[in-house]
């Protein structure tokens, strides 16, 4: 049984002499094989019938004035080039000069707040919060608010140990002592062990 | 040998400025021109696209031809490379859906033939090769329908004869699979 690969090559005359001899045997006893050579002679027929095809004469006469009409189009284009490049221009700086106009005055929008910045400089920036400053506290922490962060530590710390309020006071003998002393009072012995102690009750015990 | 002289004569009373000289080139070689745009675009709007902006690019490189292939060869070189060009426009507008149906319908109706019978012969076959890749088909355009050999049309495209016989191979094998479809028609 011959493949369509043998046929396309018998086709396009790409067979030797011997190959071609053996393929038209063949054809000779396969239906198959000449259904699809009259397929394909049919097809090739229709092909030489449309090469004489006549158009509408029409049409190929209105082919030159038609491209005649579109050159002249194109020509004028072309005639101008200086004015479309300075019209060019005149679009971007005018661009430009919309774009820098609409960047300035948009940098801080202040709401009750809601502070949104926008392209702002560093310089720009501090102006703008230096009068609010006091308000962010940023550097130093108030008595109140280390108070407040020792008590949030110790329950924390007591709800993560499992402590009592005496066992608290074991482990934190001196209350005025602020954080920082008490953590530089710990030797790493201790720390290691309080660190294994709260692993060991957040993972295994739990 | 002839057809080139007086091919030689036009191109060179063209680019001495007469522009009736171009005229009568385009007058010889439009339905060339015309019928390779069709069959590779398979409709007549699009050809006709085609045809007018092969005669742009046509006028505008005249000056440069130098006469190293036929005019032939140059004018179908130049329609090769503007409907390849023109088929990758119009897949990519069709992938952004900017044409519809409706449009694809106008455009079959839009026609030049009046024989109805070849008419309805010739959409048949448009539809088959518009199933064949482009570069497949444009071989088996050239070698069934303007009976080119292998070597004119690698002058045209530029492509190997080695690539030009594959292209024309796998054309065929489709082709012989649409050609079922074709006599059931």
């Amino acid at each position: 049984m011959k493949t369509n690969d043998e046929v396309v090559k018998y086709i396009d005359n790409q067979m030797s002499p011997s190959e071609r001899i053996d393929f038209e045997n063949e054809m000779k006893n396969s239906i198959e094989l000449q259904k699809k050579l009259s397929g394909f002679k049919k097809l090739m027929q229709d092909i030489n019938q449309l090469k004489s095809i006549e158009l509408d004469e029409s049409y190929f006469a209105s082919t030159i004035p038609k491209f005649r009409s579109r050159r002249e189009v194109l020509r004028k284009f072309v005639l101008f080039p200086k004015l479309t490049f300075g019209f060019a221009s005149i679009l971007a700086v005018a661009l430009l000069f919309v774009i820098s106009i609409s960047r300035t005055g948009r940098n801080v929008i202040i709401q009750k707040n809601n502070i949104v910045v926008k392209d702002t400089s560093s310089s720009e920036m501090s102006s703008l919060l230096d009068p609010a400053s006091d308000q962010f506290n940023i550097g130093y922490v108030t008595k109140d608010e280390e108070a407040s962060f020792d008590s949030l530590m110790n329950s924390v710390m007591t709800k993560e140990l499992n402590l009592t309020p005496s066992d608290l006071s074991y482990l934190s003998p001196d209350q005025n002592s602020d954080l920082s002393t008490m953590l530089h009072n710990i030797n790493d012995k201790e720390a290691d062990n309080i660190y294994k102690e709260i692993l060991s009750r957040r993972f295994f015990e739990r | 040998m002839a057809d080139n002289n007086i091919d030689f004569e036009l191109v060179n009373k063209f680019n001495a400025g007469d522009e009736a000289a171009f005229n009568k080139i385009v007058l010889k070689y439009q339905q060339k021109i015309y019928w390779h745009a069709r069959r590779m675009t398979g409709n007549h709007l699009d050809a006709d696209e085609v045809v007018q902006e092969v005669l742009i690019v046509l006028y505008n490189k005249l000056k440069s031809f130098q006469f190293k292939s036929s005019l032939y060869t140059w004018i179908y070189k130049i329609t090769s490379t503007r409907c390849i060009n023109y088929l990758k426009k119009r897949n990519l507008k069709q992938i952004f859906s900017l044409e519809d149906s409706e449009t694809k319908i106008v455009r079959s109706r839009d026609d030049v033939i009046n024989d109805i019978e070849m008419k309805e012969k010739l959409n048949k076959l448009e539809k088959a090769l518009q199933k064949v890749p482009v570069r497949q088909r444009e071989v088996f355009i050239m070698r069934n329908f303007d009976e080119m050999s292998y070597e004119e049309i690698s002058e045209i495209t530029g492509k190997s004869v080695g690539g030009l016989k594959a292209n024309y191979f796998h054309a065929m094998k489709k082709i012989m699979e649409l050609v079922k479809n074709y006599e059931n028609e």
